[in-house]
């Protein structure tokens, strides 16, 4: 009998060679291979070595300025000293007292509570520059470690890497701190960076700026470059809080010396803001109602956490999402969306639908058969066979099926019993 | 044949119909003295039923050109209690007026009270909401006069406000709250545009002000 048309739509299946078959078909990838592989990692990995570095680079800063600033202090109580009329006794022991502040040391009976504050985070400063340069070290010499012998290795490294950036982000500071600690990753992941972070959210959700202007303060320039209003919003909120307390005058005070200087680029902000004054906190006008909300502290958080990722070079995602996401958009057919879709498929399963609603469907050049009874790809070496009534099989499956039934064909999903001599071959497009 | 408005030398101009337009500019502005010499002079007819309200709407009008809106406001009401009433804009200009003046006087609590009290009112309709944040603004300046909004602190703006005023005492009064001379101006001006389009003229467009000096 003649086939008019093949009901194809049961048997499509857009599963793509995994990268285990992938990995099984090249078991021992020549040395040459591994620069690519790496490239192509790399793609995804800038962060990796960029946050390190750009930590050391702003801990450099900070060191430098407070060098400056000590030197500064000497350099005065020189000249503060050649002025002064002293006698000798006096001026030795004032000398002395530069001295050591020099050289960095503490000696007994001439130390004050802020020299020694002083000199404490000065050792601090150096000993952290140290700490970040190697971990800057470690994380170069991680990366030339990959090669062919060790790459399942390397990626179960990279795998934990991935889940701990993720709880960085989600906030789980403590899991995070004990994977890295039981998988000896803590030179590999930024816990002390999330660290910085996190005392500056847990600062905005008890509603308190003071951490994040210290914040915004410190890496002024590099904000100011970036066009950041993350110090105005902060600003504001401020604000909204004094006239929320009824506190009206300094409301205005604070507004002249920190909201004003803003006016020139932000004015439409500052006036809805500065109109709250006319309205009080209880005012039912929606407009300036939802300024006195609680959730005006979450979108604080929000701003912050990606000024934060921002300034640092990291992805404002996560890499767990990222990774995830390049995944799925490889598997995602329209099939995965109807009801038979198979268990194996991970689009069967609500979380992946969720995390690959935004992405595209993935571009099959061609159709991908899967044999219902095998479950293995039909391709030119296992061709489709049609049965009178229309379902599809592998050949091997149904010459398997021959062999045991004398050369009878029974259909497992109608029944239909036919002779193997009445299948049809079918053609993949 | 129609007639070319262009050929004005022909038209006959009666010197009643003058006097009238000029006085009309005089009463319209409070200009009490110069109408009663413009009278004895060209022995015009005497409009005593203008001259009875002048003297109150000249002393508003100076309240509120010079920024005391507080006083402006109760002599209007004393005159007639629902031409405020009836006219909320007028109302909200004049109440911005003296919040201004508070600011300008450096009273920044008396401002804020006055703001919360009288003008916050005036929040919940959007075109109030979008001039309360100019005003409002001024406060987060030490020095008003430099900030961002110093127009809203200009002798300009407290002309315009006087000018408003003026014309809703005069509308209220049964009197024309635009003078002769403005219609005269403006109809005057539509007209030339108008035979300039026509004409199709490729020259600049009709200037009342090169028109007077040629």
């Amino acid at each position: 009998m003649e086939m008019d048309s093949l009901p194809n739509g049961n048997n499509t299946a857009g599963t793509p060679i995994s990268a285990t078959a992938t990995a099984t078909a090249n078991p021992a990838p020549p040395q040459s291979s591994n620069l690519p592989q790496l490239t192509e990692s790399l793609k995804l990995e800038h962060q990796f070595l960029r946050v390190p570095f750009e930590h050391y680079k702003k801990t450099l800063r900070a060191n430098h300025r407070a060098v400056e600033k000590e030197m500064s202090a000497v350099i005065s109580g020189v000249t503060e000293a050649a002025a002064a009329d002293l006698s000798p006794d006096d001026a030795v022991n004032h000398l002395n007292s530069l001295v050591c502040r020099l050289q960095g040391l503490k000696r007994k009976g001439f130390y004050s509570f802020d020299f020694l504050f002083a000199v404490l985070s000065l050792e601090e400063g150096s000993r952290a520059e140290h700490l970040q340069a190697q971990k800057c070290r470690v994380r170069l010499d991680h990366l030339e470690s990959a090669d062919a012998e060790n790459m399942s290795e390397w990626n179960n490294t990279r795998m934990k890497r991935i889940l701990v950036d993720y709880m960085l982000r989600m906030s789980y500071y403590d899991t995070a701190v004990k994977l890295a600690k039981s998988s000896n990753l803590q030179d590999l992941v930024d816990i002390d960076v999330f660290q910085e972070a996190k005392k500056v959210i847990d600062a905005l959700q008890n509603k308190d700026v003071a951490p994040a202007l210290a914040w915004c303060a410190d890496n002024k320039s590099r904000l100011k470059k970036s066009k950041s209003k993350m110090e105005f919003q902060l600003r504001l909120q401020e604000f909204i809080e004094l006239v929320r307390a009824e506190n009206n005058l300094r409301a205005i005070t604070y507004a002249r010396k920190y909201l004003a200087p803003w006016g020139a680029t932000h004015m439409k902000e500052l006036q809805r803001v500065i109109a709250t004054l006319a309205f009080k906190r209880d005012t039912e006008c929606s407009t300036y109602k939802v300024l006195f909300e609680a959730k005006q502290w979450d979108y604080l958080v929000d701003q912050f956490k990606q000024e934060f990722c921002k300034l640092y070079g990291m992805t404002l995602e996560p890499l767990l999402n990222i990774y995830l996401q390049a995944g799925l958009s490889a598997l995602k057919t329209p099939y995965c969306y109807e009801d038979d879709c198979t268990k194996e498929d991970p689009l069967s399963q609500e979380a992946f639908r969720t995390l690959a609603m935004p992405l595209p469907y993935s571009k099959q050049h061609h159709s991908k058969l899967v044999c219902y009874i095998t479950k293995e790809l039909m391709d030119t070496e296992n061709p489709p066979q049609v049965l009178p009534n229309g379902y599809v099989y592998s050949t091997k499956a149904l010459e398997e099926m021959a062999k045991k039934n004398n050369g009878r064909i029974i259909c497992p999903r109608t029944g239909l019993v036919c002779s193997y001599t009445e299948l049809v071959k079918a053609y993949i497009s | 044949m129609d007639l070319d408005p262009r050929q004005y030398e022909n038209l006959a101009v009666n010197d009643n119909d003058i006097h009238n337009i000029v006085l009309s500019y005089l009463i319209h502005n409070c200009y009490k003295e110069s109408v009663e010499s413009f009278i004895a002079c060209t022995g015009a007819k005497q409009p005593t039923d203008y001259l009875e309200d002048m003297d109150k709407r000249k002393r508003i009008f100076h309240f509120a050109l010079e920024g005391n809106a507080l006083k402006a406001i109760e002599l209007t009401e004393q005159l007639a209690k629902d031409i405020l009433e009836n006219n909320k804009d007028l109302q909200f200009d004049l109440l911005s007026l003296h919040f201004v003046e508070l600011v300008c006087s450096r009273k920044c609590t008396e401002a804020l009270e006055f703001a919360q009290t009288k003008l916050g009112p005036f929040g919940k309709e959007p075109k109030y909401m979008e001039k309360l944040e100019d005003f409002m603004a001024l406060l987060a300046y030490k020095e008003p006069e430099k900030s961002p909004m110093f127009h809203l602190l200009s002798l300009e703006y407290r002309q315009q406000v006087a000018d408003s005023l003026n014309r809703a005492i005069l509308a209220h009064l049964n009197l024309p709250s635009y003078t002769a001379m403005e219609r005269l101006i403006q109809q005057a001006t539509v007209v030339r545009q108008c035979l300039s389009q026509e004409a199709g003229k490729d020259g600049p467009p009709f200037s009342l002000k090169d028109f007077l000096k040629s």
